[in-house]
């Protein structure tokens, strides 16, 4: 972990939709090669605040720099160029484009050369991609289709890699497959902001995390001594007493396989 | 029914259907992209077409160059003319209710009608290239080479624009804009651009379709656009919305299955039975002959 300046830093973000505060001043850093995880209960502005860094939604207050540079006034599709990708909640692959195609826009902002040697490193990374090339990603599985999405925004190479909800809407199995992928590119020096409902997989990997309550942080600190904390074991892996669980507690996962 | 007749009617239907598949490639383009109906993608047809024939004159008499340079100029005028349109007409109401865009270029169409027919008059304009095209022999028959051409030109416009979205960058971004232009933003692509420039593409189509249309019947006229539009609205239909390769296929069964009617009933119930049939079609087949199942985001 560096000295110097985090790679991202956000500083009282706050997002409103129509007045309605969804994310409430928070303040948060991820340094170089880390991988840091929010958690939180539905609704508690998680994907606002990865939508707002990534530029989708308009930051009300406050200020998102990587590498120390403002991000506030970039507008959405130059920030990828600048270093920062979000697989956005929902995979959202282009189902009638080819797997390559996906890969292709993924590498939007980056020259042939670069786009070429991106290619390289996912199929490395995912050989059933390589495979299945050809194939439109919509008739690719659940799982297949996380892959692409992971894949497609690691073709732009990025600084930063935000994750949305990488687990959702995937069986058991498969979410251990991403979740093992996460600790592959972390190994490899990839820098993750990392949003999970799924809290105990994600405090399994994640170096720091963050608990956001009502947009909101409540809690922070080392991955490891939140999992261990009676609080948040209580209240978001779901451990203790079902009387000390509160009735904002998260739903249970959706597990759809597909 | 003689062969050479039957070949006659074959390269008629293909010529007019090549005009309504370039006129539903450029609508379904647009339609894709924006989400939205460009009503006034007949009258891009039109002006482009009043336009071309107010600088033909200037044009050197350079015989089958001289088509290439028309049908040049016409995919310039066009593209401008959408790119005007987009900016001014959809760009603005971008945010507001989806029947906004509707009535807009429903103004449009009837302003440009009218402002040409003012400044032109409503009577038939002569459109004439200066190339003597003559005809040609097809096995038993004789056609002209300008149905040929205009048929041939209907077929490599929209295979070299297949090539271009599938096999470009540019391409890849404006599909993409078209599918999710939400994720298309966050891979990078600036999809007011690319919205941009699907509307030209589209309105260049539009004024290709306009020249060759003027080429064909040897006229042109302040409301041409309103045949154009619905013709290639049904054309778009028959394909299914939102399929381009569908749009010339729809286009093409368009034009040859109005030939034969007119041949065989009669030209007086073409539009009544082409249009008796797109219900029938519409209601047995609602995503068209060509297309599959409309994902719901159409």
């Amino acid at each position: 972990m560096s000295q110097s300046a985090p790679l991202l830093a956000v500083n009282d973000l706050t997002v409103t939709y129509g007045g309605i505060r969804a994310v409430d001043r928070i303040s948060f850093s991820l340094n170089e090669g880390e991988l840091v995880a929010l958690i939180g209960a539905n609704g508690a502005g998680k994907s606002s605040t990865l939508r707002a860094i990534a530029g989708i939604v308009p930051i009300a207050e406050g200020d998102v720099r990587l590498a120390g540079e403002s991000l506030r006034t970039v507008p959405a599709h130059e920030i990828p160029r600048r270093g920062l990708v979000l697989v956005p909640e929902g995979r959202r692959v282009f189902g009638e484009l080819t797997v390559l195609d996906n890969l292709y826009l993924g590498g939007y902002t980056r020259s042939p050369e670069e786009r070429a040697a991106g290619l390289e490193r996912v199929f490395a990374l995912f050989p059933r991609l390589k495979e299945r090339a050809s194939q439109a990603a919509g008739t690719l599985s659940g799982g297949e289709q996380q892959m692409l999405a992971i894949g497609r925004a690691l073709m732009a190479n990025p600084r930063v890699l935000l994750l949305d909800e990488p687990s959702l809407g995937l069986a058991p199995v498969v979410v251990e497959q991403v979740f093992d992928l996460l600790r592959r590119l972390h190994a490899e020096g990839v820098s993750m902001l990392l949003v999970e409902q799924n809290a105990r997989m994600a405090l399994a990997v994640a170096d720091r995390a963050y608990v956001l309550q009502t947009g909101r942080i409540v809690m922070s600190g080392a991955a490891a001594e939140l999992a261990a904390s009676d609080e948040v074991r209580a209240r978001y892996l779901g451990a203790g007493r079902l009387s000390t669980v509160p009735l904002d507690a998260p739903a249970p996962e959706p597990e759809e396989a597909r | 029914m003689t062969l050479p007749v039957l070949i006659d009617q074959l390269v008629s239907g293909l010529a007019i259907g090549g005009v309504y598949a370039l006129v539903a490639l450029g609508f379904a383009l647009i339609f894709g992209v924006l989400r939205a109906a460009q009503f006034a993608h007949g009258e891009v047809y039109m002006v482009v077409a009043f336009l071309v024939l107010a600088v033909l004159p200037w044009f050197p008499a350079l015989g089958p160059l001289q088509f290439l340079l028309v049908i040049v100029t016409a995919a310039i005028f066009g593209a401008i003319a959408g790119m005007l349109i987009e900016r001014g007409v959809f760009r603005p109401l971008a945010d507001a209710p989806h029947i906004a865009p509707i009535i807009s270029t429903i103004g449009l169409m009837i302003l440009l009608q009218n402002l040409v027919a003012y400044l032109k008059g409503s009577e038939l304009h002569r459109f004439a290239l200066a190339w003597p095209q003559g005809n040609v022999s097809v096995g038993p028959a004789s056609v002209p080479v300008l149905k040929l051409v205009i048929f041939g030109t209907a077929l490599v416009i929209p295979a070299l624009l297949q090539v271009a979205l599938t096999r470009t960058q540019l391409g890849r971004a404006i599909r993409a804009t078209a599918i999710d232009a939400e994720t298309a933003r966050l891979m990078g692509v600036n999809t007011a651009r690319t919205s941009l420039v699907a509307f030209a593409i589209g309105s260049a189509l539009a004024g290709i379709a306009g020249v060759l249309v003027g080429a064909l019947y040897g006229v042109v006229y302040s409301t041409m656009g309103v045949t154009a539009l619905v013709k290639g609205y049904a054309a778009t239909i028959i394909g299914g919305v939102g399929n381009l390769v569908g749009a010339v296929a729809g286009g093409l069964l368009l034009g040859l299955f109005e030939v034969f009617v007119a041949s065989y009933v009669s030209p007086r119930w073409t539009d009544a039975i082409v249009y008796t049939l797109l219900i029938v079609l519409l209601a047995l087949r609602p995503q068209g002959l060509v297309g599959r199942a409309i994902p719901e985001k159409l």
